[in-house]
């Protein structure tokens, strides 16, 4: 059963239109990392074929997490979804060829729920080296809620850095806060590290690893 | 449920049966392909991935061996389609083709994906793969017999040597 389930994502549909989807997301998610911390929607051009009318064809993952997949993989990258994303494998291998990671191999790319990020996961990401930081891993988290409006439940996060006038605060919810304590520890680490591209549905935020993450007490 | 047919319900197709009919559409004829895929539905079908035109890299070794070269580029058309069968048994058939011919390859990605359905199976290879099959051959016998009328056979005489 586990086996045909994961077999049907691979039936499921990818962007409508390929170039122009993943050219319109990859604006969306560059608009994103050079404005850490801001919240950005995935405009509907590229959502085009993420949400079709038939659910048997919707994508096995948050519409957000698949186009940023669908843009950002290809076949040279190994990529890792976690826990409940696992079963969208083989919807991913069709779409984008890039293969599953190896278990014993640092991830590259690896994408997951917020519920599903664990120290096992973000020990496994690969943080670059001095000479070659664009080795760092790319993490791709759908989390429970994302904003910038005060009020709102999660972690509420002071961000300064490249990208930020002065300091801009995003409110998270649904990553343990010792995962944001591993993210500060690698603060020292620059320019190695890990980027993050926070999903909620349609809407993105994007935290480098340039920037600086303060929790608010 | 259906009596069993020509296969277990969850077992993908024989992968060489399926080269074998997907290589037979890559070569048909396109006016016989036209006729034969022509006459289904596309209501019925669902792209995967619409056509595409792109390029395939032709690697090639010497002889069958020694170091691979790259030959040159191919254009290659590809699409893929779902359809989904009586038992809601879903496939996706391919097509891939070369040149830019987007039809072509949508036909065969079609045919493709009800060749993997069984209740259709039989009826396909036997009324579109079987004439389909017989034309490529055809078209490659004429072929050969053309080009066999102006064949050099090198010979290597060896001189008689008198003991």
């Amino acid at each position: 059963m586990t086996r045909a389930d994961a077999d049907t994502s691979r039936f499921r549909a990818g962007f409508a239109d390929p170039v122009e989807g993943a050219q319109r997301s990859f604006r969306t998610l560059l608009d994103a990392m050079a404005h850490a911390g801001r919240t950005h929607a995935f405009p509907d051009a590229a959502l085009q074929g993420l949400r079709p009318d038939d659910p048997g064809l919707a994508p096995p993952l948050p519409a957000g997490v698949a186009a940023t997949l669908l843009t950002l993989l290809d076949a040279q990258t190994p990529a890792l979804l976690a826990g409940e994303f696992a079963a969208g494998a083989a919807w991913l291998r069709f779409h984008t060829g890039a293969r599953p990671a190896a278990a014993d191999e640092p991830l590259a790319m690896a994408a997951a729920r917020a519920a599903d990020v664990d120290a096992a996961l973000w020990s496994r990401l690969a943080l670059g080296s001095d000479d070659a930081p664009q080795d760092g891993a790319t993490l791709v988290v759908e989390v429970d809620a994302l904003g910038d409006q005060p009020g709102g439940q999660g972690i509420a996060l002071n961000l300064s850095g490249p990208g930020i006038p002065d300091t801009r605060r995003l409110v998270v919810a649904g990553l343990a806060p010792a995962f944001w304590a591993w993210r500060e520890s690698l603060a020292g680490a620059w320019p190695r590290g890990v980027d993050l591209v926070l999903t909620h549905g349609e809407r993105v935020a994007a935290l480098p690893r340039s920037t600086r993450i303060q929790r608010e007490a | 449920m259906t009596a069993p047919s020509i296969e277990h319900e969850d077992t993908p197709p024989d992968p060489a049966a399926r080269r074998h009919w997907l290589a037979v559409l890559a070569h048909a004829p396109r006016e016989l392909l036209e006729r034969h895929a022509a006459a289904i539905s596309a209501d019925v079908f669902v792209r995967l991935r619409a056509p595409e035109v792109g390029m395939a890299l032709l690697r090639a070794r010497i002889g069958n061996h020694g170091d691979r070269f790259n030959l040159g580029d191919a254009t290659v058309t590809r699409c893929v389609v779902r359809h989904a069968g009586v038992a809601g048994r879903l496939t996706a058939g391919v097509g891939y083709v070369l040149g830019r011919d987007e039809a072509r390859a949508e036909w065969i990605a079609r045919l493709d994906a009800l060749l993997q359905q069984p209740e259709h199976h039989e009826a396909l290879m036997r009324d579109v793969i079987a004439p389909l099959a017989a034309a490529v051959a055809a078209r490659r016998a004429e072929e050969a017999a053309r080009t066999a009328g102006s064949r050099v056979e090198f010979h290597t005489l060896t001189p008689e040597v008198s003991a």
